[in-house]
């Protein structure tokens, strides 16, 4: 024996709104997924590659880059410092590219950004091995890109006199641009006689 | 079986030639202020022109992608076109296209069948396709050429009605003449002469250029004259014994080398250098082909900025009689060695690499940075350090740039940088990157904001448009 259910036309409108709503949100899910997916991984990857450095401080010189003005601007900055020379030019380019990933940056990087190793090879090289989001997620532009270069360079050459050429590696290999524009397949020289632009 | 591989091999050889061949049709547009080419681009046997970078040139130009729609923005008017779709809304007014609109990696394409009824509803002007050739004529612009045979001499003069710079070569028995930029005309066909040295004169269109070959039993001289209206084509002076020398009221100027853009891949090849080369400023517009460079907008590359700012300042160069010839005419990949080495074999008077960004104002112009250990004199020069012996002039050229812009009060900043192909460049070389107005991307795409920069980059140009020394002190290699 079967019992008809009539359906009112509420019941019915009800229903059909809740198919509505679960198809609705099954889309939205569906885009949500796909945006995580379209995310670079570089950018998500924030986790600090070395643990913090404690010790002794030491007042030192940043060439910070600024936008506004498309300058470097020397700065002074009392930082951690370690004893080995390759790791202090690390924590001395850190503590720069800190700024530059701060809330006020005047020279806005990528997230998660940073220098995996320092390598001071006499009598006048630095290799700086920094990691792919630095130039992954690092802005387009002749500008922005050499500002990066320069201020790094220039930094490390006033911080360990005698440093003259300066090259940068993403993730221990050469790359032949930072992001389509500043050459990355030669070394910045810091003792050329014309150099970018600091501020007074 | 080893036969088969060979024949399977040039089977495939001879169709991926074929590919690349119909890949490299060329669509150029003549207009009173420019002229341009565009790349065809085939799709299902039917081809299609790529709309911005034909009315970038023209206008004030922005589009955006939404979808399947795409939406264009041109001077005052507003159009949409839909991917799939026949039909389109242009300026108000909907038309019907000869195949489907094609959007294609963010490139809008239409039917080149249709490109003239979509170019009506967006341009004032008149216009005259010659589809067969693939050349458009806007506004009227069409420079005629008449020829005149002299027997005594012998000597063939053409006559045209607006300054030409043809790009000329040589081979046995014939001078070529390959008109790219202007719109040059005439009646097709071949025109005998009555003699042993200049037989025949043949005038032909095709994919976008006009040629004019002329068939000879002796090496043949160009000569111009009127400020370029007329060539002079007679035979070379040393050849004809007994002959007098040619009535020429100027100098001969020696035929120019091939364009940077002849001589890359994608031009037909086996055409014989010239012998002189003429001073030119050859402009490299950054970027291209899968090298999108910026992202300006979320539909705005600054490959397509850089391809509308060459133009602009090739037309504004030419307007000061400097001659300027583009790295790329449509989005072609170059490498950095391919982009120096095309500038090095065309010997410039100066190399401009032109680049856009969004950070700051106005406009950077950029030398190279070249360390102190590069040498500058010596046989040979490292390549990357072939810029070193000019580094000079470069500085000079940039100084000089810079002060037209100050001039009008255009925001500008001049800095060294490591920049490829400054380095490899044996010219004077600098690299230009222009920023939005107040911050407004779309402003770089804005007619009057490129004018007004071009006129001052080429007035810089010619403030210090004396031949830069060649490098005698030594040789890139």
């Amino acid at each position: 024996m079967t019992q008809r259910v009539e359906m009112t036309l509420r019941l019915k409108i009800l229903l059909l709104l809740l198919v509505i709503a679960v198809a609705a949100l099954g889309y939205y899910a569906l885009r949500l997924k796909r945006q995580a997916e379209r995310l670079p991984t570089g950018v998500m990857d924030t986790r600090p590659i070395a643990p913090p450095i404690s010790g002794p401080t030491e007042r030192v010189t940043l060439y910070v880059a600024n936008d506004s003005d498309g300058m470097l601007h020397r700065q002074d900055a009392i930082i951690a410092v370690p004893g080995d020379p390759n790791e202090r030019a690390r924590q001395l380019l850190r503590a720069l590219l800190s700024i530059y990933l701060g809330k006020r940056s005047p020279h806005p990087l990528g997230s998660g950004a940073d220098v995996k190793y320092v390598f001071l090879v006499k009598p006048n090289m630095a290799i700086v091995d920094t990691n792919a989001a630095f130039a992954d997620t690092h802005r387009s532009g002749i500008l922005v890109e050499q500002l990066t270069v320069a201020s790094i360079a220039r930094t490390l050459a006033a911080n360990f006199p005698g440093t003259i050429r300066v090259k940068i590696l993403v993730e221990g290999k050469e790359r032949e641009t930072l992001a389509g524009h500043a050459d990355l397949s030669d070394f910045y020289d810091t003792a050329a006689g014309d150099q970018f632009p600091v501020a007074q | 079986m080893k036969s088969c591989r060979h024949a399977v091999a040039i089977v495939v050889a001879i169709v991926a030639l074929v590919a690349t061949a119909a890949d490299d049709q060329r669509f150029s547009i003549y207009t009173p202020h420019t002229s341009y080419s565009v790349t065809l681009v085939d799709r299902d046997g039917r081809q299609y022109v790529p709309l911005f970078e034909v009315l970038a040139p023209l206008g004030s130009t922005a589009a955006h992608q939404d979808g399947d729609k795409w939406k264009l923005k041109f001077n005052n008017t507003e159009s949409e076109f839909k991917s799939g779709k026949n039909k389109a809304k242009v300026n108000r007014k909907n038309i019907d296209l000869s195949a489907p609109f094609v959007i294609d990696n963010g490139r809008a394409l239409v039917p080149l069948r249709s490109l003239v009824s979509v170019l009506a509803r967006l341009v004032p002007d008149s216009l005259e396709q010659r589809e067969p050739a693939h050349r458009l004529f806007i506004g009227g612009v069409i420079t005629e050429l008449k020829t005149e045979f002299q027997s005594a001499g012998p000597k063939l003069v053409l006559r045209f009605s607006a300054p030409v710079n043809p790009s000329i070569s040589t081979e046995p028995g014939r001078l070529r003449m390959v008109f790219t930029r202007e719109p040059v005309i005439a009646a097709a066909g071949t025109q005998a002469f009555d003699d042993k040295t200049i037989r025949a004169a043949s005038f032909s269109e095709h994919d976008g250029i006009a040629e004019l070959t002329i068939n000879s039993g002796a090496p043949l001289l160009a000569t111009f004259g009127e400020q370029n209206r007329t060539i002079t084509i007679a035979p070379v002076p040393q050849v004809r014994a007994q002959a007098p020398p040619p009535a020429a009221t100027t100098p001969p100027v020696p035929a120019p080398a091939p364009t940077p853009e002849a001589a890359s891949p994608s031009a037909p090849q086996g055409r014989a250098p010239a012998t002189h080369v003429r001073a030119t400023v050859v402009i490299d517009p950054g970027h291209g082909g899968d090298d999108r460079g910026a992202a300006l907008s979320g539909s705005l590359a600054e490959k397509d900025v850089t391809l509308a700012w060459a133009r602009r300042l090739r037309a504004a160069l030419e307007q000061k009689g400097i001659p300027a010839s583009l790295l790329r005419e449509g989005d072609t990949s170059l490498s950095f060695d391919q982009r120096a080495a095309l500038t090095n074999a065309a010997r410039p008077l100066a190399f401009i690499t032109l680049h856009a960004g969004t950070t700051g104002a106005g406009v950077r112009i950029y030398t190279a940075h070249l360390g102190e250990t590069a040498p500058r004199a010596g046989s040979f020069l490292p390549w990357d350090a072939a810029q070193a012996s000019f580094l000079d002039s470069s500085r000079a050229l940039a100084g000089s740039v810079a002060a037209e812009m100050t001039k009008r009060s255009i925001p500008v900043g001049t800095a060294p940088v490591l920049l490829r192909p400054l380095n490899n460049v044996a010219a004077s070389a600098v690299a230009i990157e222009v920023m939005p107005l107040a911050g407004n991307v779309a402003s770089l795409m804005d007619a009057t904001y490129q004018q007004s920069i071009c006129a001052a980059i080429a007035d810089g140009i010619a403030g210090v448009s004396k031949p830069a020394p060649q490098p005698g002190a030594g040789a890139a290699r």
